[in-house]
């Protein structure tokens, strides 16, 4: 379990985050929401190990982050970053493979192709393994850096328990793709992984989300189930806008629009 | 789950696999040195060649021009070429940037400004004494490796507060620009000494500053290979390091690279290759910035690919370019660093322009 404890980022006298707690915990799929400049991004950031808190600690399985080796944090957690480019033409298959570079040491090449073919054809991106990656679309891109991540953890020798941090990772793709991915990454938490996300649409998150975390100002407003968080009050209070909420015909879950 | 034809031999991304690129290139290097041992002022043939290479019997004069003339300038062309070639791949994948290139963060002219320093200023007698012959070889050295650490140090500095959360570490855009910088004022001061300086003098430093590999002697060779050899093998180990910051040192650093060491590793490795080649061989341009990107073309940007094939393909390159060199002027020689700019410039620009095409619509 990766758990953050009253964690704060400061920069430039500004507070980012400030005095979150929260916690990932295997088998649950926990969707951040909040307005730009929530500190959702930041909160990635500490949650991932890449900055360290300025108050507070960020711990996996009890240890501080700081104290993991790079190498076995890099087998436990995974991060999907919003946007990633690149300068050279590596081909779908070459940047889903890097995924598997922490395992290098540890598996042969065959197996290695079997997880990374494996996790392409979950992120519905195997038709695209001998493309040039920089000639995608955007969406393609964001799908082949899903089955990169997937890949990165994705290893049957691996007991512990696996933390998966997607950020907008359905910013580019069409909605047959978002709910894709999404049913996905709840998919893994059935077999015990541990995976947060944050999100844009709060649809996505009532529909497939355990936890809800709202934020906003870098601070956590409200957390809990779709329900019992996803209520006007609360949403309007996040967002500045007011929102409605009713209940979807198809699922128990809410279903919110935004008042015009 | 659908299966997919993707392993082995049919995985489409490994379509050029690593032996069937590195084996015709392995093979078109040795045409390369055979040739370069068999042309000259008295050819030499092929045959004649490899019986000497062998140690057959060979006419002692034949064997003379090919072992004692012209191996030690052809494995010095190509040491030097492979070394240039292997710091440009190294640097090009550290800055995420298909036009880095030893040059352009100041590595080159820092070595040509400290060999120019010692050809104008002279030496101490003492040190002169003591160094003898290698005093300007390791000027240019030295000067390498001091700019280097230099333009690092000034990009360590510069980390940026309050951005979007930089936490120390060596920015590569400041690096890029500390190195565009070094590199103004160390031609500025080349172009000052040059000034003031000699006939004989400027012949010596047109030498340094067009590069020429016409004053190979097996200590040379002996001098250039660990560094060449080292920047060859060192490459291979950071092949996976490279691959992973082509995606950002975020995702290279989330992939569990330790980036840091990596990133100042590489620097300095290169560093003392593009440093030894400069000092016994002058400034030799494009080589680190041509060879790269054909190697891209042919195999794509993975660097365990990459790596050996640019080393291999760098000599091969360089070897031919010397043939050039002595050959069209013959009995005069051209300088090596003109024929490289002279066939890589248009060459890179035809890239370019073709690249462009590619992209737009």
């Amino acid at each position: 379990m990766i758990r953050a404890s009253n964690v704060s980022l400061r920069r430039g006298g500004k507070a980012l985050v400030d005095g979150v707690s929260l916690d990932l915990t295997p088998g649950t799929l926990t969707a951040v929401l909040g307005p730009n400049g929530a500190g959702k991004s930041s909160l990635v950031r500490l949650l991932s190990g890449e900055v360290a808190p300025d108050g507070g600690s960020v711990t996996l399985d009890g240890r501080p982050l700081a104290e993991w080796d790079p190498g076995d944090l890099a087998r436990r957690r995974a991060v999907l970053s919003q946007a990633v480019t690149l300068s050279f033409p590596l081909r779908v298959g070459e940047v889903a493979m890097l995924g598997r570079a922490p395992h290098r040491s540890r598996r042969t090449h065959a197996e290695n192709v079997r997880i990374v073919e494996r996790a392409l054809v979950a992120a519905d991106a195997i038709h695209l393994a001998g493309r040039s990656y920089p000639s995608l679309s955007g969406g393609e891109q964001q799908r082949v850096q899903f089955a990169r991540v997937l890949a990165q953890l994705d290893d049957p020798a691996e007991t512990s328990a696996r933390h998966l941090i997607l950020d907008e990772p359905t910013a580019s793709l069409d909605i047959r793709h978002q709910a894709q991915l999404l049913g996905l990454a709840h998919g893994l938490t059935r077999r015990g992984w541990a995976v947060l996300a944050v999100l844009h649409d709060p649809n996505l998150a009532a529909v497939h989300a355990d936890t809800i975390v709202l934020m906003r100002g870098g601070r956590v407003l409200e957390t809990g189930t779709p329900w019992s968080v996803m209520t006007p009050e609360a949403l309007s209070a996040t967002f500045d806008h007011p929102v409605l909420v009713s209940r979807r015909t198809d699922l128990d879950r809410p279903l919110i629009v935004p008042a015009a | 789950m659908t299966s997919v034809p993707l392993r082995d031999g049919s995985v489409p991304w490994r379509w050029f696999g690593t032996v069937g690129l590195l084996v015709p290139l392995a093979v078109l290097a040795c045409c390369a040195v055979i040739a370069s041992l068999a042309i000259g002022a008295s050819a030499v043939p092929s045959r004649t060649v490899i019986a000497a290479l062998l140690g057959g019997d060979v006419a002692a004069r034949d064997a003379a021009i090919v072992l004692q003339l012209r191996l030690p300038r052809t494995l010095l062309g190509f040491g030097v070429g492979a070394a240039l070639a292997v710091s440009g791949t190294m640097m090009q994948g550290l800055f995420r940037n298909p036009l880095a290139d030893p040059a352009l963060i100041g590595i080159s002219s820092g070595a040509a400004l400290a060999a120019v320093a010692v050809i104008v200023l002279g030496v101490p007698a003492l040190a002169a004494g003591m160094l003898g012959p290698f005093s300007l070889p390791l000027a240019a050295f030295l000067g390498s490796v001091c700019t280097t650490l230099l333009v690092q140090r000034i990009a360590r500095g510069g980390h940026v507060q309050g951005g979007q959360g930089r936490t120390g570490g060596t920015d590569v855009a400041t690096l890029l620009l500390a190195g565009i910088a070094i590199s103004a004022i160390a031609s500025a001061a080349t172009g000052y000494l040059v000034f003031g300086s000699d006939d004989r003098q400027m012949r010596d430093i047109t030498f340094w500053t067009m590069g020429s590999i016409g004053g190979a002697t097996w200590t040379t060779v002996l001098g250039l290979a660990p560094f060449a050899l080292g920047a060859v093998l060192a490459a291979g180990r950071w092949a996976g390091v490279l691959d992973a910051l082509l995606l950002g040192e975020r995702e290279a650093a989330l992939l569990g690279f330790r980036v840091e060491p990596a990133k100042r590793g590489i620097v300095i490795v290169a560093a003392a290759a593009v440093g030894a080649s400069v000092a016994v061989a002058g400034v030799i341009g494009f080589v680190g910035l041509v060879v790269p990107h054909l190697v891209r073309l042919m195999a794509g940007a993975g660097h365990g690919r990459l790596l050996p094939a640019s080393a291999l393909l760098g000599g091969t390159l360089l070897v031919c370019a010397d043939i050039v060199a002595r050959t069209v002027v013959a009995p005069a020689e051209l300088p090596i660093g003109l024929v490289t700019a002279l066939l890589g410039g248009p060459f890179f620009l035809w890239l370019l322009i073709r690249r462009r095409r590619e992209l737009s619509p």
